[in-house]
């Protein structure tokens, strides 16, 4: 590695530490590195173009999309309802409202494609009800936050969208229908891991419901489970693309939330479409300052130099994709999940490509390795807005939350050693 | 500077608020004009992209503005109230770095050297420099509000407020 490539890594790493903004941090790294190698004003031209460059994509677009009508569909009565379906269909298993919460939580994440809002909406109801029926105040936190991160990995997943970017062109539409079965896979372990514990504790089932009032309550979540099944057959069925898919999903939420659930009225529009604008600048200029800095990467032939590294500590694949694992656990304890995917993807899958994997499975063990990152200290956003929902602290959740530690590594071992559970579902539809 | 800082706001609210519309209505037009006319639209996919560039780099500066850009603070939480008030100007000092020098200089320069040979989009024969302008006006209004940031942090002699509500994705 040349001088250049430790000035990017020190400056990034001091300036992260300093609290400065992971975008920031991650552009003036670029622009000392390259102030290095090449004379002032080229730099800045070259940083401004790959910047506004690396923004200039149509599949990006399908983010501010899905960030949109993740937040139309985010009010209060989707949760409702989708807890009450839950209820009405799994309620009355051991463990029972443990296995609601866990369920809402995949649906709520998956439908509003973010897990702090699945957090905050499912366990703000869940958490106080699973308490008054007699569970552990910890334990129902710990569920909530694990099972909340399951929501990023089935689609619509934005995180997907930025790392099919991050690697170069990997199709959305694939990284859309691989990660149903990782996604579910999560899902019934913790539920599994769930129904021990309440088995073990004793906790009280709930009555079986009748049946006219479990097609009421299913049918009063089909129309917001219904936005699942547009993108997906539109993916599917090749009508139209994944971003097509998000303007399509934003005029459903419209419709939905205005005119049919009602949760929210015109006025308040604006207001909605400039937080969408906002989240989605988050992404965007991490987006921009990490296009300009992968190519400052390659041209300093860092990932080469690190997948060396890596291979003189071992030559087989097997031990090396638990390496990569093992770092990436560590980063995503540290590091939010898009600037990781962002900076770690060109690092990371050329090694695992030339081990024989494809990039979309290569993706999606990447993202459920961080959702990892997403629930556990010491910063952990998910983990955070859990405990403050919960009313507990971090300290209090961590005995709880080792099983569920615990089966989501099993399924992250799964996923990457076993790679038809990525790839059955975009072979048979016909998508890689 | 505090009416500056204010009127750059509300322009950029307005401006993501209108943005973001534009871009639904773009994108469902393309979706609509496809399977219902049968007559696929050419323009829409480029200025959809071209919005995408303006609200991104537009909201940065919203973000930055707002304090919801995602930063790491295990170790400045710990720090007592002086040196928390020393790295709180220093952060404003780096983004005023690159939002003046990368974003503003490099970015009026890149629009300057698509001016002339021009560069124009493929479809619709746009000038990239307007395209492209969005990054030195973003540069533009981070600048302003880093200083007004730091002049804040220095009159006052401590930080006067904190992060705004957690936005994550």
């Amino acid at each position: 590695m040349e001088i250049s490539g430790l000035i990017l890594i020190c400056v990034f790493f001091g300036l992260l530490f300093l609290n400065v903004p992971v975008s920031f941090c991650i552009g003036l790294a670029t622009f000392s590195a390259m102030l290095y190698s090449i004379d002032f004003l080229p730099a800045v031209t070259t940083l401004a173009q790959r910047m506004s460059g690396g923004l200039d994509s149509f599949s990006l677009l399908a983010i501010p999309f899905f960030i949109l009508s993740g937040l139309l569909m985010g009010q209060g009565g989707v949760a409702r309802r989708l807890i009450e379906c839950a209820m009405a269909l799994i309620g009355m298993l051991p463990g029972g409202l443990a296995l609601v919460n866990v369920l809402s939580c995949t649906l709520f994440g998956s439908i509003s494609g973010s897990a702090v809002a699945a957090t905050s909406a499912i366990g703000s109801f869940m958490i106080p009800e699973m308490e008054k029926k007699g569970y552990d105040k910890n334990f129902s936190t710990a569920v909530t936050a694990t099972a909340a991160t399951t929501g990023l990995i089935i689609p619509p997943s934005n995180i997907l969208i930025v790392y099919a970017i991050a690697s170069g062109g990997v199709s959305v539409s694939a990284l859309f229908i691989a990660g149903y079965l990782p996604g579910i896979l999560v899902s019934l372990f913790l539920m599994a891991v769930c129904s021990i514990y309440a088995i073990k504790k004793g906790y009280p089932r709930s009555p079986r419901l009748p049946l006219k009032i479990v097609v009421k309550k299913v049918a009063d979540a089909i129309p917001a489970l219904t936005l699942i099944f547009i993108i997906i057959g539109g993916i599917v069925g090749g009508i139209f693309t994944a971003t097509e898919a998000g303007a399509i999903a934003v005029l459903y939420s419209l419709l939905l939330s205005v005119n049919v659930y009602r949760e929210v009225k015109i006025p308040q529009l604006p207001g909605i479409f400039i937080k969408a604008g906002e989240i989605t600048a988050i992404v965007m200029l991490l987006i921009a300052a990490s296009s300009a800095m992968s190519w400052m990467l390659s041209y300093e032939n860092i990932p080469e130099t690190i997948s060396n590294a890596l291979l003189t500590i071992s030559e087989n694949p097997l031990i090396i994709l638990l390496i990569i694992n093992l770092i990436l656990i560590v980063v995503g304890a540290f590091m939010d999940m898009t600037p990781a995917v962002l900076i770690f993807t060109p690092i990371f899958l050329p090694i695992a490509e030339s081990l024989g994997m494809s990039p979309i499975h290569f993706g999606i063990m990447m993202v459920l390795n961080l959702s990892i990152g997403l629930c556990s200290p010491p910063v952990g956003a998910v983990l955070f807005v859990g405990c403050s929902v919960g009313r507990t602290t971090i300290d209090k959740i961590i005995k709880p939350m080792l099983p569920l530690y615990a089966v989501m590594f099993l399924a992250l071992m799964l996923v990457t050693y076993i790679p038809e559970i990525s790839e059955f579902l975009p072979r048979a539809f016909g998508l890689m | 500077m505090q009416f500056v800082v204010s009127s750059i706001d509300k322009l950029i609210k307005l401006l993501l608020a209108l943005f973001m519309l534009l871009v639904i209505v773009v994108v469902s037009w393309q979706v609509f004009s496809r399977h219902v006319l049968e007559d696929p639209s050419s323009g829409s996919g480029e200025i959809s992209r071209f919005l995408l560039i303006w609200i991104g780099m537009l909201g940065a500066a919203y973000c930055y503005r707002m304090k919801s850009h995602l930063s790491l603070n295990i170790l400045t939480e710990k720090m007592n109230a002086k040196p928390k008030w020393i790295t709180e100007i220093f952060i404003h000092c780096m983004v005023l770095i690159f939002a003046s020098v990368v974003m503003a200089v490099g970015g009026i320069n890149l629009m300057l050297m698509t001016f002339d040979p021009v560069q124009l989009s493929p479809v619709l024969e746009v000038k990239m420099g307007y395209i492209y302008s969005v990054v030195p006006l973003s540069g533009i209004f981070m600048s302003i509000y880093a200083i007004n940031e730091i002049v804040l942090l220095i009159k006052t002699g401590k930080i006067t407020k904190d992060k705004h509500d957690e936005v994550s994705i």
